[in-house]
Formats: C-alpha cells, structure tokens, sequence
C-alpha cells in the first residue's frame, strides 16, 4: 500500500487491522472482462510500434501508437477528388441543359411549327392570306345575304319538283361546259385536272368539294369576279328589286363560325362558278367577244342563265326571274359548284387581285379604287376589295367603321 | 511485457493510452483490490459493488485518450469511483452522501485506546479478530467518513487527495477522516 505525506497521521494499528480485513477481490471473470475490455480498446485501432521512454528515460518501453500517418492525406485527398469530380459533373450539366435551352423550355407543337413555317414562309403566309381574305369576304356576303332575305325564308327548303327539274339542268350545263373547257383549254392538264376535281366533288357532296378547293391553289381559289361578267350582270342586276348595298357593316357572329365559313366558302364557289362560266365561253378563241357570250346566254338559257339563276335567286319557283337578289339554297349550290371547276383554273390563271398596284399606296388610294368599284356597282369587288383593305388596313378609320 | 514497480501509476496509464495494454494489465493488477474494496464498503452489496467496479474501470478505459496527467492516478481512479457511486445513489434515491453533516462539532470525542503488549499467536488472532471488528466498525460509520477512512486506508491517499477525489475541501475531509478514526478506535477499544 502506497504512503503519503499524512502518514503520520495513519495508525499502524488499523493498517495491520485493513490489510488483515482486505481479502476481498473482484470475481475472475470481471476481472477478465475488465482486461478483454481493455486490451479490445486498444486493439480496435490499428497500431504503430514505437518507443516511449518509461521512468524518466530510465527503461525505454516498446510502446504500440495507434498512428496511421497515412489515414489524414488519404481521406483528404479523397474529399478532393471527389468535390472536384463532383463539381465538374454538375458543370458538364448545367453547360449541356444551358445549350439545349429549347428542348426543355418551349413545347414540342410549339418548337415543330415554326420549321415547316421557315421552310416554306412564303406559301404559308400567302395561304394564310388568302385564306383569311375568303373568309373575310365570306363573312361579309354571309352578313349581305342575311340582310337581303328573310332569315328562315332563305333556308327554307325548296319544292321537290324544283330541284328534279334544277338538277336536270345542271347536269346538262355541266357536261357542256366540260366540253366548253375541253374545247377552249385545248385539253390541258390543268383543266382536265379542274374538271376531274368538279366531278368528284360533285359524287362526293359540299363537304369534300369544300375540301377539294382548299387543297387547290390558293390563287386558283380567290373569288375574283370577272369584270366581263360584272359588267354584263351590271346592267341586268340594276332594274332588279333588291340591287346589293355596300354596307360595310361587320359580320355578324351570330351562327356558328364553323358553318358559316362553310356556308360562305360554298356560296362563294359556286358564285365563282357561275360567274367563270361566261368568261371561258368568252375567252374561247372561236367565239365573239362579249355579243357572242350574251347571244349565248340569251339563246340558251339553259346553260348559263339558269345557272346564275339557280345560284342568286331564293326560291326555285323564282328561278328564272331574279337574278343576284338572295343567295341560293343549298342543292343548287351543289349542282352549280362542280360545273365552275373546269373554267376556274384557266381564268384564275389570267385574272389578278383587285388590289393589284395597290399594295405599296397608302390606304387612300384603297379607297378611291373601292370607291370606284361601287360606282361601278362591282358590290362582289368591293367587298372583297374592303375585306383586303380592311386586312391591311386594321386601324384606319374606314376599317373600322 | 512485465513491468517493475518502479514505473508509474501514470506512466502506465500514458502507455496505456498510447495503445499498451500490457501497461493496463499492471495498473489493473495494483489497485483492483483497493477500487474493489472500496465499493463493497460503500454499497455493502457484493453484485452491486461488482457492477460498480466494472463500471469504473470502463470509464477509464473509454477516457484513456483523454487522459492526462493532472493529479495522482489513485486521485483519478478514486474520483471516477466516487462519481459512479453518487450516480448510483442518485438513481437509487440514496442521498446519504450528499444529505449527511459530517462536520458536526458536537460529535463526541472518542478517546484514543492504548494499546496492551500481547504474545504473538494470541496476538494474530486478536488481528483477525479485531479485523472482522473493524469492518463491522466500518459499516456503522457514516458513508463519507467512512468513505474516507477507506480512501486513507485502502487507497493510501493524503486528506488532499480524499479531498480532491470526492470534491470537498481538505478541512472536510479531515473532519471526515478525524471523526471515523475516533469512532473506530472508540469500538476497538474493548480489545485493547
């Protein structure tokens, strides 16, 4: 037992009486546990041997260290090349995700419409034209009827008799004016193309027909009036009853857009029909000028006169009296807009727009040819001269009335 | 590799912390029985003193990187076995420890007994005697006398190092010290 500077102060006699009583010691196997405890601490940790000076440099004793010289620089350099690797990852990322912005940033309908648009600007955007200025002018014969008839009146449906009887003679006008176009186009392409297209628009009803034409040329497709044709109906369409007022008034949106449009598109084709027929028979190199083309008209009726007939006039019973006062019910449309097709194409090809030499002029010079147009009662040029200025032309004034 | 007597307490617990076991071994070996005897008196329950030793001697062995050289070993051990012990009367609700007034002025004197000149067979059995005298002494001292009786005794500590490892003044632990002795020599003195 260890002695101190208090010895004094220890009795002898219970030091003898504390060792006489200290036989107790702990158990074995604490004591074993105890020494695997301790030596498994060490253990646990991976040693260096080294030296240590014991008693004051007396007794050196071989001392296992649990140095690992080694472990720092290892793990730190593991960390660094793990940041670094981890770093330049995202890097590599983020540079690809910033030169693809596109792909992530806009929709796929939206990134595919512009390339066809690129790749062909100009018949996009004059298609879109074209199809706006029919559907504008569309719209404003649509409104132009409606004013003109009875709202019901107008869709009534015509008498049975009527329409065996108009049906005959659309046919027969059509299988003449295939010959017509056959004769004055000289069998080309095109107008055997036309009339290839008329007939299978006729087995097929308005609605492929309606696909037919939108598939054409969008020039093929304008509705331009043929001057000959407006100035000879000028003069006929004046006495009548119910002449059309150039009220450029907006479209009503009251039906549903989709039928108008589809109503318009199938008026104004078979209007153009009508209205091509007499220019083919007047262009053709065999027949007079304008005198031949009326003596035609005049001396067979049933050709062209009904037709127009047929196309303008409200009711059936009404046929041969009216001329461009209602639009037409809708069979007749159906007969009418095959037997057009044929002469459509070679006039379209010789006419040009109504607006041409005006693009460049300021929108007075619009109005100065649309006022000569109503001068000249040429309301179909007008309107569609309108519905072009008022495309061009969205903020003037007149547009705007 | 056996160590000599000449090294250390601290010695042996700065190699043992550098990683000699063998260092542990030794000091286990030389103050086991003090440590060991120490919680037996203060609990007075043999399983409960073995968990009690087992736990200090964790300790130790858990803080042997932390270890440094402030004090005595025997301060050390003792301190970390005092603590165990007062965490062990805490969670028992024991509070003799820490309740009990050892400073009393008023505790009586207890005269020192003089010792009689015996024959040497007779006087060894009066040791084993008065051995089993003293600890039946022993456990009716109050715990931090007796705490300190045994720290002196068993462990061979100064009143400083009693002191320090129950974390008391000197002058308490003097006082504790003062009034075990004159209490055990008090009962002694009938076989004097």
């Amino acid at each position: 037992m260890a002695v101190n500077e208090d010895n004094q102060e220890r009795d002898p006699h219970l030091v003898r009486l504390v060792q006489a009583a200290s036989g107790e010691e702990p158990p074995a196997a604490l004591d074993a546990a105890i020494l695997a405890a301790a030596r498994r601490e060490v253990g646990a940790r991976p040693q260096v041997v080294s030296v240590a000076g014991g008693g004051g440099g007396e007794m050196p004793t071989p001392v296992v260290r649990a140095k690992r010289n080694w472990y720092v620089p290892v793990s730190i350099a593991a960390v660094m090349v793990l940041s670094v690797s981890l770093v330049l990852t995202m890097h590599h990322e983020k540079g690809d995700e910033l030169s693809q912005p596109p792909k992530t940033a806009s929709a796929p309908p939206r990134s595919s419409a512009p390339a066809p648009a690129a790749e062909a600007p100009a018949a996009a955007s004059e298609k879109s034209d074209t199809t706006l200025r029919d559907a504008v002018s569309a719209k404003a014969k649509v409104a132009e009827e409606k004013r003109a008839e009875p709202p019901k009146a107008a869709d009534a449906a015509p008498a049975p008799e009527a329409y065996a009887e108009l049906a005959k003679k659309q046919r027969q006008e059509k299988a003449e004016a295939a010959v017509d176009s056959v004769v004055v186009l000289g069998g080309s392409g095109s107008a055997r193309k036309d009339q290839a297209d008329g007939t299978l628009m006729r087995e097929q009803g308005p609605a492929s027909g309606m696909g037919a034409l939108k598939s054409a040329p969008a020039r093929e497709r304008r509705p331009d009036p043929f001057p000959a044709a407006s100035e000879r109906e000028a003069p006929a369409a004046a006495p009548s009853s119910a002449p059309v007022t150039p009220a450029p008034t907006p479209v009503q949106p009251s039906r549903d857009a989709a039928e108008t449009r589809n109503r318009s598109d199938a008026d104004r084709n078979t209007t153009r029909g009508v209205m091509q027929e007499a220019p083919v028979v007047a262009a053709a190199p065999s027949a007079p000028p304008a005198p031949a083309s009326s003596a035609k008209a005049s001396a067979a009726p049933g050709r062209a006169a009904p037709v127009e007939d047929s196309v303008t006039s409200s009711a059936p019973a009404q046929v041969e009296g009216r001329v461009m006062a209602t639009p037409p019910p809708p069979p007749a449309r159906m007969m009418t807009r095959p037997a057009a097709a044929p002469a459509k194409s070679a006039i379209a090809q010789q006419r040009l727009p109504l607006w041409r030499g005006l693009e460049d002029q300021p929108p007075e010079k619009w109005l100065e040819r649309l006022a000569e147009f109503k001068r000249d009662n040429r309301q179909a040029d007008a309107d569609e001269l309108l519905a072009e200025f008022r495309r061009r032309f969205p903020d003037h004034p007149a547009s705007v009335r | 590799m056996p160590r000599d007597t000449d090294t250390s307490d601290e010695q042996l617990m700065i190699a043992y912390r550098d990683g000699d076991a063998g260092a542990f071994d030794t000091l286990y070996r030389r103050h086991k029985g003090p440590v060991y005897r120490y919680m037996l008196r203060q609990c007075r329950d043999a399983g409960v003193a073995d968990e009690l030793f087992q736990d200090v001697w964790m300790n130790l062995i858990r803080a042997r990187e932390s270890y440094t050289v402030q004090a005595k070993f025997t301060t050390y051990i003792y301190k970390l076995a005092h603590n165990r012990l007062i965490d062990h009367y805490r969670k028992h609700g024991h509070a003799a420890m820490v309740s009990f007034d050892d400073d009393n002025e008023d505790a009586p004197t207890i005269a020192e007994p003089v010792a009689a000149p015996r024959d040497e067979p007779e006087r060894h059995l009066d040791i084993k005697q008065q051995a089993a005298q003293l600890l039946e002494l022993l456990g009716m001292l109050p715990e931090p006398q007796r705490e300190a009786f045994v720290m002196q005794y068993e462990g061979g500590m100064s009143v400083e190092e009693i002191a320090d490892a129950t974390g008391v003044t000197r002058e308490t632990a003097k006082s504790r010290l003062r009034y075990a002795m004159a209490k055990i020599r008090q009962g002694l003195a009938t076989w004097q």
